[in-house]
């Protein structure tokens, strides 16, 4: 395949998988009821006002011997309306980060006035974002493996990060397919995404399972849970080897693979759980735009050193 | 302005500021004052004493249960009196003695807590059995609880999810829960939707939860059975020690409260397909028939009012329509829910109606109203129960709240 890009080719194509990705992260805040960091502040906001550790403190050492004897009381205490107005408050602040950040977000489709202006800078801020949600992911808890969070979502707070390094380079003047910081951070994130990912399918995680019986039951098949387990554990282990393998091989096939499987296990979520699951889809592009960037870079280095040896070649053979 | 009027002004907003920090104050000294009591309700965990006691129901409601406690020290000898009368007359050893298992980061700063379960078989419908449990030869106060029905309706179930977080509002709800049971003798059981707790894993997090259950007896000694639902928070290994499920089979189980209700609980945090969707479908086609009254348990809403759907949503539903279930009973969203009645996916008056979503402390949230299956249901974000009153024509569904205020009263006809 004879495939060279240009800077641009690759900023317009990380721009539009960031924008995608902030969509699919922007549609839970906005319409299923707040951002996983806000329900994580709201749940402690709501804690504080009730005094619930003075409370647990007291009751645990009338009823477990550890703890505070006495019922400490510090601070005012608020009604129901003022506990719900101050939750309110944080869920605003929440959905008013979101719809700045999609309206800024919007820039991405101008590259030429975010280099000019300096207004790639607002990829960190959306990276930060991103990564909030996965903090937030993680402190909430109630999921398996959620303690991952903030690595299973590598990419999804990475991409924005890696466009940032794209522009930030091209401006001091480096050759961003050849740039090293670009690459490594890249394959950092999409290292992270696909270790953990494999580390759950490994262990069987109860989702992905239900991904790949939904899957089979739409094609017909019903499949027998030992085969369900079996392709989980195949896969699992071809996400790890994938995870340690792009450390040292930075092999363009490896890199479409990547994407490829990032894509598939995207759609996979509004293939089986309707459209409505689109947010989930888009969330995930990231899985598949780091690896598809890292091909496209790779892809271009190794044809920029193929290329000058066959025009020697030919030079060689006019001559002759 | 007038020299005099500026001073009444001052001594008006003196007087006003001062009057608002005394009720303050008021409200500060009511809410201690109620802690405080509602702790000295509690049992202490020590020693061989029976603590956090429970009645666990997961099969046949009319002929048996499990009758749980917690003591501090592991002992030798644990054993559950039992009878028609206070005067017991029957004895039952405990099956299963454990240690609680306790988070790495708690072993060493916490004590140790053993349960102790005793399995009841062989009992009589719709009698009042009364028990005492003994523990190294210390024993209980008398309790007492009342077996379902052989068959028909005539009673009623609580239902309700969420009190991981809120210790205070937590022990309100189940305080009113007792209050319910002392009014409405009618009412048999407590179906608990999940996230009793934050952490699993935590035994701190369930000893306060456990001991918190306590609060649900009623004044003359009536325990409540609870049919249990795992919960996203609930994961580890504690949950199977305190509900006595065996380590080996998974959490979804099916209680029969007599030959005409049937309490289907599902697990929403393990796969949906493959072998739970079989039992299921397995389940449902042998209980249908038979029931009057065929319910769902479970804990993440298949049509939730705050969050998106989960993949369980495609796999269950069709099953609850080809099998007719006339109620589902969810948690997980925090806040109060119930929805227009849905067959594949749309609104159908001889569908499945999907209520709660849990309120039993836990800080609610907004749901919202826009979704298409709510129009025509209900929302709300405030504490709250679920009284399911079964009878032969109609199953009435009675939101209450902590004032005691009914929030929804609706009532499902019986399917022809």
């Amino acid at each position: 395949m004879n495939l060279k890009i240009q800077d641009k080719t690759l900023i317009v194509l990380l721009s539009c998988f960031v924008f995608i990705g902030l969509l699919g992260a922007l549609k839970p805040v906005l319409f299923n009821g707040g951002s996983s960091l806000a329900k994580y502040f709201a749940k402690q906001k709501q804690l504080e006002m009730v005094q619930e550790k003075n409370v647990e403190e007291y009751m645990e050492s009338a009823l477990f011997g550890d703890g505070s004897e006495t019922l400490e009381v510090d601070g005012p205490v608020y009604s129901e309306a003022e506990r719900t107005e101050a939750i309110n408050i944080i869920f605003q602040y929440d959905s008013f980060i979101a719809v700045t950040l999609f309206i800024l977000s919007l820039l991405l489709f101008v590259p030429k006035i975010l280099e000019k202006y300096h207004l790639y800078h607002i990829l960190i801020p959306i990276s930060l974002w991103l990564l909030c949600l996965s903090i937030g992911s993680m402190l909430n808890g109630g999921k398996r493996y959620s303690e991952l969070a903030i690595l299973a979502h590598a990419t999804r707070w990475g991409l924005p990060l890696v466009l940032w390094l794209v522009f930030y380079m091209k401006k001091k003047g480096h050759n961003i397919l050849e740039n090293k910081v670009v690459y490594t951070t890249a394959i950092i994130c999409s290292s992270l995404t696909f270790a953990v990912h494999g580390w759950e399918a490994f262990n069987l995680n109860p989702p992905f399972q239900d991904l790949i019986y939904r899957f089979t039951s739409l094609i017909g098949i019903n499949l027998p849970e030992s085969v369900n387990f079996g392709i989980l554990r195949a896969v699992g282990c071809m996400d790890l080897v994938l995870a340690a393998v792009i450390f040292f091989f930075h092999k363009p096939k490896i890199f479409l693979w990547m994407a490829f499987w990032g894509i598939i296990t995207a759609f996979s979520r509004p293939l089986t759980m309707g459209f409505d699951a689109w947010p989930e889809l888009a969330m995930r592009i990231a899985n598949c735009a780091i690896p598809l960037g890292l091909f496209l870079i790779f892809k271009t280095q190794k044809q920029a050193v193929v290329e000058p040896e066959l025009n020697n070649q030919k030079m060689e053979m006019i001559y002759e | 302005m007038n020299k005099s009027l500026r001073m009444f002004l001052t001594l008006m907003l003196l007087a006003v500021l001062s009057v608002g920090a005394q009720s303050k104050k008021k409200k500060e000294s009511k809410d201690k004052q109620e802690i405080i009591k509602l702790t000295s309700k509690l049992t202490p965990l020590k020693g061989s004493t029976p603590a956090q006691w429970r009645v666990i129901w997961t099969g046949d409601a009319a002929r048996e249960a499990t009758i749980s406690w917690s003591t501090a020290v592991a002992g030798k000898s644990h054993k559950v009196y039992f009878g028609e009368t206070a005067k017991l007359g029957k004895v039952q050893e405990c099956q299963r003695n454990g240690e609680y298992t306790q988070d790495k980061k708690e072993k060493g700063k916490l004590e140790q807590a053993f349960y102790h379960h005793a399995v009841i078989k062989g009992l009589k419908p719709s009698t009042k059995y009364h028990f005492v449990m003994e523990s190294d030869g210390t024993k209980s106060k008398p309790f007492y609880f009342i077996t379902a029905p052989e068959k028909g309706t005539g009673f009623s179930i609580i239902h309700g999810g969420d009190s991981r977080s809120g210790h205070t509002a937590r022990c309100k709800v189940n305080v009113m829960m007792a209050d319910l049971i002392d009014k409405n003798p009618k009412i048999i059981a407590f179906a608990h939707g999940g996230d009793y707790i934050v952490s699993g894993r935590k035994w701190q997090q369930w000893r306060l939860w456990l001991s918190h259950h306590e609060l649900t007896n009623g004044k003359d000694g009536r325990v409540l059975p609870i049919i249990p639902t795992r919960g996203n928070h609930d994961g580890g290994p504690l949950y199977k020690e305190i509900f006595n499920v065996d380590p080996k089979n998974p959490d979804w189980h099916t209680t029969s409260v007599g030959t005409d209700v049937a309490i289907v609980t599902l697990d929403t945090n393990v796969s949906g397909a493959g072998k739970q969707k079989d039992w299921l479908e397995s389940e449902l086609k042998r209980l249908r028939p038979k029931s009057t009254w065929l319910l769902t348990q479970y804990h993440r809403p298949l049509y939730p009012a705050v969050k998106g759907p989960p993949a369980h949503t495609k796999i269950f539903c069709p099953v609850f329509d080809e099998y007719k279930v006339d109620l589902a009973l969810e948690a997980d969203g925090h806040c109060i829910k119930r929805t227009v009645p849905i067959k594949a996916n749309k609104a159908d008056p001889t569908g499945t109606v999907y209520v709660g979503e849990g309120g039993l402390g836990v800080g609610q949230r907004k749901p919202k109203t826009d979704h298409w299956y709510l129009k025509g249901g209900v929302t709300g974000s405030e504490h709250h129960v679920m009284v399911l009153d079964f009878s032969e024509s109609a199953l009435r569904i009675r939101t209450i709240l902590l004032n005691g205020k009914i929030y929804d009263d609706h009532s499902l006809k019986v399917r022809k």
